[in-house]
């Protein structure tokens, strides 16, 4: 049985890298990311598992990071926002103004360009479904289904 | 974040997560269960109040979905506790579990978020525990003695009734669990939200059952509203809903997202809807 009894250096697997950072047993992904590996384009909001702004990537697939410890994560590969370059989400995004002052726009962009390779011919309430998961407090909504529906139909 | 001298294991067998239970709780530490850990997460912003936590999602018994198999010699679909949630609603072998997991907060969150953890909350939605009810499956304990299975009605009394550092391992959902039914889900937020009513319900053998979440303080099945049911069967659908839940003895839930009068209303709106559409069907 594995045991993380006090703060100790560990290898996390992040975005295609092995880094390498002190971790305390009960600190959060997110912290983690942000104040040990300088990760900040993953969101801080409510801290609750409510706003989606912490989303990234666990072996692929979206999960908050507020609601994660990283130890638990030390055996999946983590994506955040700074390891997806010119996606086309991101292209997306940026032909339809998806966004505002930007604060939800790397979990909008995980969530999205994950839908899209989980399912690429996604109807609407799956998009829907895959969506509800984020807030954006700009209410910048329309832009943001916008630029979905771009890179649903130009997976290039 | 959760207090910097927490203490965090990963168990690999139902033996080990039960050991290390009793070891650490018996030198006067507070010991959790670890499943998706958004509860205990989340909660340890407000409170700080554990000292060890057992991360059980890598023991591979407890991350069975149904239609990963029946067990061996049984007629029964099992689904193990450590689930996640967005698997139980991609799943078709229990539809109306997969329909409870899907109302459960929200996708990503459901990535996360597993049935044990979901069964186990604090919070009094606890929604996946409607098909065990209505379809009287048996939970899988496991404790230092071994296992013991535990009908779902006899141990979901408002809440689960665990014994000090018993696991939950999972439920056996009986084949009748593969039955279409019908469920509804009322909210007051149109996006994501906790449920004002949470309904489940199927015709087994020409009777009807239905169990609710979100209308009361916990989930809720009623024998005796069955019966009324059954009793009134020719009366007109919203009048047999009525005379069924003035039969369920347990008190409406108040607060702020509903008022008791308006979650017994929408509680009689989806109960008469599902009536008529079971039997049309
Ligand atoms: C954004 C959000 C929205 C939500 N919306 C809903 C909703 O609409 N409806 C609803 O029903 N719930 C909802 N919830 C509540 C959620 O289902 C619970 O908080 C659930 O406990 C989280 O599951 P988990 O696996 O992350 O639990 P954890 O945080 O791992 O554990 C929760 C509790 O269960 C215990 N536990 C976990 N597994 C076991 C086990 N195998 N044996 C014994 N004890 C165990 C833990 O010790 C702990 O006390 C929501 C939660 C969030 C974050
Ligand atoms: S910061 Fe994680 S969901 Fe809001
Ligand atoms: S663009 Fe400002 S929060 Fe979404």
């Amino acid at each position: 049985m594995k045991r993380y009894l006090r703060e100790e250096r560990v290898e996390m697997r992040v975005n295609g890298e092995t880094r390498s950072a002190v971790v305390a047993p009960g600190e959060t992904l997110l912290h983690v990311l942000r104040r040990r590996l300088g990760l900040t384009g993953t969101k801080l909001g409510c801290e609750n598992g409510d706003c989606g702004a912490c989303t990234v990537w666990r072996d692929g697939v979206p999960v908050k990071s507020c609601c994660t410890l990283a130890v638990d994560v030390l055996d999946a590969a983590i994506t955040t926002i700074e390891g997806l370059c010119d996606t086309p989400t991101q292209r997306a995004f940026i032909a339809e103004n998806g966004f505002q002052c930007g604060f939800c726009t790397p979990g909008f962009i995980l969530n999205a360009e994950a839908l899209a390779r989980a399912h690429p011919d996604a109807d609407e309430d799956t998009v829907r479904e895959w969506l509800e998961s984020n807030i954006c407090r700009c209410t910048g909504y329309e832009g943001i289904e916008r630029a979905v529906r771009r890179r649903l139909k130009n997976p290039e | 974040m959760i207090a910097s001298d927490v203490v965090y294991l990963q168990a690999e067998s139902v033996d080990e997560a039960v050991t290390a239970w009793h070891e650490y709780a018996e030198s006067g530490r507070a010991v959790r269960y670890f499943s998706g850990g958004t509860e205990i997460v989340t909660g340890a912003r407000h409170r700080d109040d554990v000292d060890v936590l057992i991360d059980v999602k890598r023991i591979p018994e407890l991350t069975r979905v149904p239609g990963g198999g029946a067990r061996p010699l049984t007629d029964t679909l099992f689904v193990g506790a450590a689930a996640r949630l967005s698997d139980l609603a991609d799943q078709e072998a229990v539809p109306l579990l997969a329909a409870a997991a899907r109302g459960v907060a929200d996708r990503t969150a459901r990535n996360s978020i597993t049935f044990g953890g979901n069964l186990c909350s604090v919070l009094p939605y606890r929604e996946t525990a409607l098909p065990l009810l209505l379809f009287d499956a048996t939970l899988v304990l496991a404790s230092l003695d071994g296992l013991r299975g535990v009908p779902a009605r006899e141990c979901f009394r408002r809440r689960l009734q665990l014994r000090p550092g018993e696991l939950v391992v999972g439920a056996d959902l009986p084949a009748v669990a593969r039955e279409t039914g019908y469920s509804a889900r009322r909210t007051r937020d149109p996006r994501v939200d906790y449920p004002l009513v949470t309904l489940c319900m199927a015709c087994l053998g020409g009777s009807v059952r239905f169990a609710v979440a979100g209308a009361y303080g916990y989930p809720v099945r009623s024998l005796e509203a069955e019966q009324v049911l059954a009793a009134a069967a020719r009366e007109e659908p919203r009048a047999r809903a009525e005379r069924a839940v003035a039969a369920i003895e347990d008190r409406l839930w108040d607060d702020f997202r509903g008022s008791a009068a308006y979650r017994r209303e929408l509680l009689l709106l989806v109960l008469a809807e599902g009536l008529s559409r079971l039997e049309d069907a």
